[in-house]
């Protein structure tokens, strides 16, 4: 222990140095390329999610006072998802890709084969301190690569308890932990990576692809964004209640959570991706809400009707809530409640708590779109209702920012609107009627555009994010054709140009000399 | 210049207001576009054969292969496949995202720049730009200035079969380059050297722009040593064609240095020395099929490789070379030193050194010791060394038994890795590389999980958990409250953890703000003369550590006030607090646990009473009193009842409030006496109930003599001396109650410690 803390403190190029060479060492060795190092390390995550859920519960609640829960369904659960995905779909993934050959190379076969980059680094955010650090880290083992992670500084405790638990559960001669701040960080990215991954905010990532370009690494990197909702004043709540209750009731009326539930389903689904999200800091948590005028009044009670329920009168007390994570977030997020054209705004909540670092979901009407709130990502439990006339205008607003959020999403029952939606918003990810929840499905990509990053993982995604697509092709020595070398003619043109036009009777006449 | 980039800055605000309007979307437009490059290729290949004569010397033949015919073939390949391409793939969903749908769109990324190179000037400047108007770009393409002729040739004639407002050609050398990298694109498509890769994705770091580089390196071809002459011969002309034959070897992908066996090179060498007369002719000089060097300052790098003193002796054949027309003889070398530049840095020129190896397989360990290549060319029949040359080395592609025929190739992506590039492009890889696929996620109102939302408890845990699982029935089994929830995540469990990690406590700066351990123990009784007192003693338990302690309480309690601890003794404290509000509230809120210990408060009266005179024996506690027949459940019997335990003091709400499962009574016990279980009351119609008691917030206590003690070590005797058997058990425990009445947290937060004195 004293000399891990020795070691820490001294933490600098050299150091970074050394961890690369060890990695490196191992990756060339060939450790990390087997099927069966990949399931054991995979394996070993999954038991060490598994046998250490109240720890990392723990730590989150230090870090960000998160409820339990809220750690284990988008943290913990998650992850251990993505390991057991990955252990049993893995042996698909590894299988080379055969791709068919065209007449231009016959006779000739074709496969892709993916294969492990070799080292890369996984830096990763504070609001979702474990899943953020692992998810990447997963995709990294299954794809076979050594992998270097750099947990935030910020959530001191999660990073601590990774750096104790990677040790002791994974291979540690090729999966490594650094903990530390800037100086670290910049100590490592000053190596050649083969990859890196890194998840935060859009200045940090100018930084990391700025130094991934002097070793010409490949970077992804997920970054946030101001994410819209668009509420269209159409979706009728009532009908679908009754519907969903004929759906349950013959489930059960044992559970009067069930028939509480059901009400404002839309509502409902925002305030669980805002402020059931580690209390709005989370990159895909709804930033603001666009919808009609006629129809701001209406939301705005629901909202004030759900949120009583779920965090009770006084939500600053809920233990349901995950609190600001540190001074400087809670000054930025002060700061931009305090704005003059946005204090008076405040419709719903506003309290704030400086010691704990609490403030409570506070939504706030017709804010300008010059103010602040509304230029930066918002990364907290404050949403601002913009008001349009029609519902329609609301994809201009969102396309006139010029910026491309990571997720949006819409709320209505009307099938035109969600094709213009769909055809109109470029995001990371779009949702039609929920939030967040895309986020849940391995089979859809993960990722932002623009100035919310690029590329993607999750699921198969992962495993491609950390792997080269190797082209192989094969070829025999029969059938050479002549035309390729030189000295060139005239006919060698003619048989050329049949050739690539791929049609075998103009081949046959490019041969035979008739055309 | 400036003119120019003015322009270009109000060409650029037209460009992306074009894509806003969603009008490169339109399959209509992308078709329209790329048949406009299929009419200009066809009514421009005259030209076209004489601008890439003039720039490299391509024999039009050559220049056909390599970029007319190639592009023409893509081209068709993407017409044809473009509805295809654009149309959305569906994404399996699990059963559990019940009456969802989810697809992934390709959405064109908006405005992209396309740099190409002088080596293949019309190929890879048009192969990336149909792969960008195929995925619904608009697009600047800037030609490199080193091929003169094909770069005014892309600039005055390609505008003229393409859309103008959204797809632009601009000219221009290194200044120019520069500038337009300053520019904010949505991608950027970059064919050159590694050292100005570096520059276009530093300056694409700034805009957080994707780019796809597409670089060279040092392709290997390994030829084994084959024994059919056939294969031999074959082989070999493959070689000389990817090593010559394209641009004069001037290409990324061709055969940069060739490995054989040291016993086969010299039959190598004279069957090439063959070969290449049969290409070329005796004289190459005279003969049209061998292209030039781009310019004079390349022309000047080959001849300072081959003037190398170490390298001159090692040529075998050819190394004629000509200033004034910019030709360089097909040249082979054999075993050139390996740490020569020629060895170090990619040849890009028709310089082929031939290096011996004692054995074949040992080219994989002499591959792996140099950056990663954009291809390896092996040629073999041996199957064992075909599967150790893809496992174990690391390339942008692996071609069997030929070379370069790769890059014609539409179904394999073509790019490379680490040193030879980012990214990849041909066929459906070109439009994959200029969209982004966006994932969409649709829902209906009409199917929602309530677990999904809080306020949190373990019932919604272990349904996520099934959930997850994909544990349908499971999941139901939980819904039908058949199955119990087994997990037991509450806070006691996280508290006890906390306690744990207490141990060796590590004080962060925001725990030192609001914990103030002191060490100020001298502070004088008179201090808290106006504050309100608690004296607590943790009932009969071991000895609790007590920074722990003070902390977990102060996280309990949750005080507006200051509050003070200090330890008088083992297990013993002494709280002042300077609310009395809090005060007040932490007494009504006694029982008081500490990680199942009873905390037993007493009040202090700091002026008149001594820490040794006040009587621990006591504490207060709610009792559920439960079996109370309807019409009896009220004040006047809740008393009754009440006066039957040690001292009673209320009841829990009203009349009507009573009328629950169960009525609620304050009364003060006597900790040293055994709990009471419950009570026999005689009905008016003369029969008997038994009443039972539950303990809200119970302490540990005995089962076996229900007396309030941390554990009893001894056998528990009765009067007679006697051991007794289990007579309690963990049914007294009152269930935790959904709202708590009579606590309300009204603080901010964590409490103030001051002064705390911990030493004991």
């Amino acid at each position: 222990m004293a000399r891990e803390v020795e070691k820490k403190a001294v933490f600098d190029t050299d150091s970074a140095k050394e961890v690369v060479k060890e990695l490196r060492a191992s990756f060339v060795a060939g450790k990390t390329k087997s099927y069966e190092w990949r399931v054991a390390q995979l394996k070993a995550l999954l038991k060490m999610t598994e046998e250490n859920e109240p720890q990392i519960a723990a730590a989150l609640r230090d870090d960000l006072s998160k409820p339990e829960l809220e750690s284990y369904i988008y943290e913990i659960a998650m992850l251990k998802n993505s390991c057991r995905l990955a252990l049993k779909e893995m042996k698909r993934w590894i299988m080379p890709e055969k791709a068919k050959t065209s007449l231009t190379t016959f006779p000739s076969s074709a496969e892709i084969v993916s294969e492990p980059l070799g080292v890369v680094l996984v830096i990763s955010a504070w609001n979702y301190p474990f899943l953020l650090s692992l998810d990447p880290v997963v995709g990294a083992i299954a794809a076979g690569n050594a992998v270097v992670l750099k947990p935030s500084e910020i959530a001191p405790a999660t990073a601590s308890l990774l750096a104790k638990l990677v040790a002791n559960y994974l291979d540690s001669s090729c999966i490594k932990v650094v903990e530390g701040a800037v100086s670290e960080t910049s100590a490592l990215l000053e190596k050649k990576w083969d990859k890196i991954f890194y998840t935060g905010n859009g200045r940090v990532a100018r930084i990391v692809m700025a130094a991934a370009a002097k070793h010409l690494t490949p970077v992804v990197l997920e970054l946030g964004g101001k994410s819209p909702v668009i509420v269209d004043s159409g979706i009728n709540l009532q009908v679908s209640i009754v519907l969903i209750l004929l759906h349950v009731c013959f489930l059960c009326d044992l559970h009067a959570d069930i028939l509480i539930c059901v009400f404002q389903v839309a509502t409902r689904r925002i305030i669980a991706g805002k402020w059931g999200c580690n209390n709005g800091q989370a990159c895909i948590s709804p930033d603001y809400i666009i919808t009609t005028k006629d129809y701001a009044p209406k939301l705005l009670d629901s909202f004030k009707r759900e949120l009583e329920q779920f965090y009770g009168k006084n939500p600053l007390e809920s233990k349901d809530l995950s609190r600001i994570v540190n001074s400087n977030h809670f000054a930025r997020l002060s700061k931009l409640l305090d704005e003059d054209k946005v204090s008076g705004k405040i419709v719903h909540g506003g309290e704030r708590d400086k010691n704990n670092l609490k403030i409570a979901p506070t939504i706030l009407l017709d804010v300008p779109l010059d103010s602040l709130i509304m230029n930066e990502e918002i990364f907290g439990p404050l949403l601002p209702i913009i008001m349009v006339d029609k519902v329609e205008d609301s994809f201009d607003v969102i396309n006139s920012s010029g910026t491309k959020p990571l997720a949006a999403y819409l709320f209505t029952n009307k099938e035109k609107l969600k094709e213009k939606f769909v055809a109109t918003v470029s995001a990371g990810g779009l949702v039609v009627n929920d939030t967040t929840v895309h986020l849940a499905e391995h089979t859809l990509p993960f990722g932002g555009v623009g100035d919310s990053g690029m590329g993607a993982y999750h699921g198969k995604f992962s495993f491609d994010a950390f792997s080269h697509k190797k082209a192989v092709l094969y070829r025999g020595f029969a059938c050479d054709a002549f035309v390729r070398y030189p000295p060139y003619t005239r006919r060698k043109l003619r048989l050329l140009q049949a050739l690539l036009g791929g049609s075998l009777l103009s081949i046959i006449r490019a041969l035979l000399g008739w055309s | 210049m400036d003119k120019v980039m003015i322009d270009l800055e109000t060409d650029l605000k037209v460009m992306r207001e074009c894509c806003r309007s969603g009008k490169t979307k339109e399959l209509s437009w992308r078709r329209s576009q790329l048949k406009g490059l299929q009419t200009f290729l066809k009514e421009n290949e005259v030209e076209i054969f004489r601008a890439l004569r003039d720039d490299l010397g391509k024999h039009y033949v050559e220049a056909f292969r390599d970029e007319v015919g190639l592009i023409k073939k893509s081209l068709n390949l993407a017409l044809k496949d473009l509805q295809k391409w654009m149309s959305s793939r569906e994404a399996k969903l699990p059963i559990f995202a019940l009456l969802s749908h989810a697809e992934l769109v390709p959405e064109p990324l908006g405005l992209v720049l396309v740099i190409s190179p002088w080596n293949f000037p019309l190929a890879l400047s048009l192969e990336p730009l149909l792969g960008a108007i195929a995925a619904g770009n608009a697009v600047v393409l800037k030609p490199s200035e080193l091929a003169p002729a094909c770069s005014s040739l892309l600039f005055n004639t390609l505008p003229n079969y393409l859309d103008n407002e959204t797809i632009k050609v601009i000219e221009g050398g290194p200044a120019v380059g520069e500038q337009l990298l300053f520019k904010k694109w949505d991608k950027i498509f970059f064919t050159g050297s590694a050292r100005v890769g570096r520059i276009v994705m530093s300056a694409a770091a700034k805009h957080l722009t994707p780019v796809t580089l597409e670089l060279g390196g040092k392709c290997p071809a390994v030829l084994d040593s084959l024994s059919w002459s056939w294969d031999k011969e074959v082989a070999v002309n493959r070689i000389i064609g990817a090593k010559y034959g394209s641009c004069a070897g001037q290409a990324c992908v061709s055969v940069d240095y060739l490995l054989v066996e040291k016993a086969f090179s010299s039959a190598v060498v004279e069957l090439m020395k063959v070969l290449i007369k049969k290409m070329y002719g005796d004289n190459p000089r005279e003969s049209q099929s061998v292209g030039r060097i781009v310019n004079k300052r390349h022309f000047l790098r080959l001849k300072n490789l081959l003037t190398d003193k170490m390298v001159k002796d090692s040529i075998v054949y050819g190394g004629s070379m000509d200033e004034d027309s910019l030709f360089i003889e097909p040249t082979i070398l054999v075993d050139p030193p390996r740490e020569s530049t020629i060895m170090t840095e990619e040849i890009f020129g028709p310089l082929l050194p031939i290096i011996t190896l004692d054995k074949i397989e040992d080219s994989i360990d002499f591959i792996n010791a140099r950056p990663k290549p954009l291809a390896i060319y092996a040629f073999t029949k041996n199957e064992t060394f075909r599967r150790r040359m893809v496992s174990q080395t690391s390339s942008g592609a692996v071609v069997f038994n030929d070379a370069i025929i790769q890059y014609a190739a539409d179904t394999i992506p073509f790019g490379g890795i680490g040193e030879s590039g980012i990214g990849n492009y041909h066929g459906k890889f070109s439009f994959d590389t200029f969209s982004h696929y966006k994932a969409v996620a649709r829902r209906s109102f009409l199917t929602d999980f309530w677990f999904r939302f809080p306020p949190w408890n373990n019932y919604k845990l272990e349904l996520f958990e099934t959930a997850y699982n994909y544990d349908y029935f499971g999941m139901l089994l939980i819904i039908l409250g058949l199955k119990r929830s087994r997990r037991r995540f509450d806070r006691r469990v996280v508290k006890s953890v906390e306690w744990k990690r207490l141990e060796n406590l590590r004080l962060t700066k925001a725990d030192d703000s609001q914990l103030q351990i002191g060490i100020n123990n001298g502070s004088s009784s008179s201090k808290y003369s106006n504050d309100y007192c608690l004296l607590g003693i943790v009932w009969k338990g071991k000895k609790i550590y007590r920074e722990a302690m003070i902390k977990m309480l102060g996280n309990l309690w949750i005080t507006k006030g200051e509050l003070t601890a200090k330890e008088i003794g083992e297990n013993k404290y002494f709280f002042s607090f300077s609310d009395k509000e809090d005060f007040d509230r932490i007494k009504a809120g006694r029982p008081c646990c500490f990680d199942r210990n009873l905390v037993v408060l007493k009040e202090f009266d700091m002026d008149s009473m001594e820490p040794k005179e006040v009587n621990f024996k006591h504490e207060e506690l709610w009792i559920h009193v439960i079996g109370l027949p309807i019409k009896l459940m009220e004040r006047e019997t809740a008393k009754v009842i009440g006066n039957t335990t040690d001292w009673f003091i209320t009841v829990d709400g009203d009349g009507g409030d009573l009328k629950g499962k169960y009525t609620r009574i304050r009364v003060l016990i006597d900790l040293t006496k055994p709990l009471k279980r419950g009570i026999m009351i005689h009905m008016d119609d003369g029969h008997i109930k038994w009443i039972s008691f539950h303990y809200e917030r119970l302490a540990k206590f005995c089962f076996r003599c229900g007396i309030h003690e941390q554990s009893c070590n001894q056998p528990c005797l009765d009067e007679n001396g006697t051991e007794v058997q289990k007579q309690y058990g963990a049914f007294l425990i009152a269930s935790q109650r959904r709202k708590a009445v009579e606590i309300k947290f009204e603080g901010h937060g964590q409490s103030q410690w001051k002064n705390s004195d911990v030493h004991s």
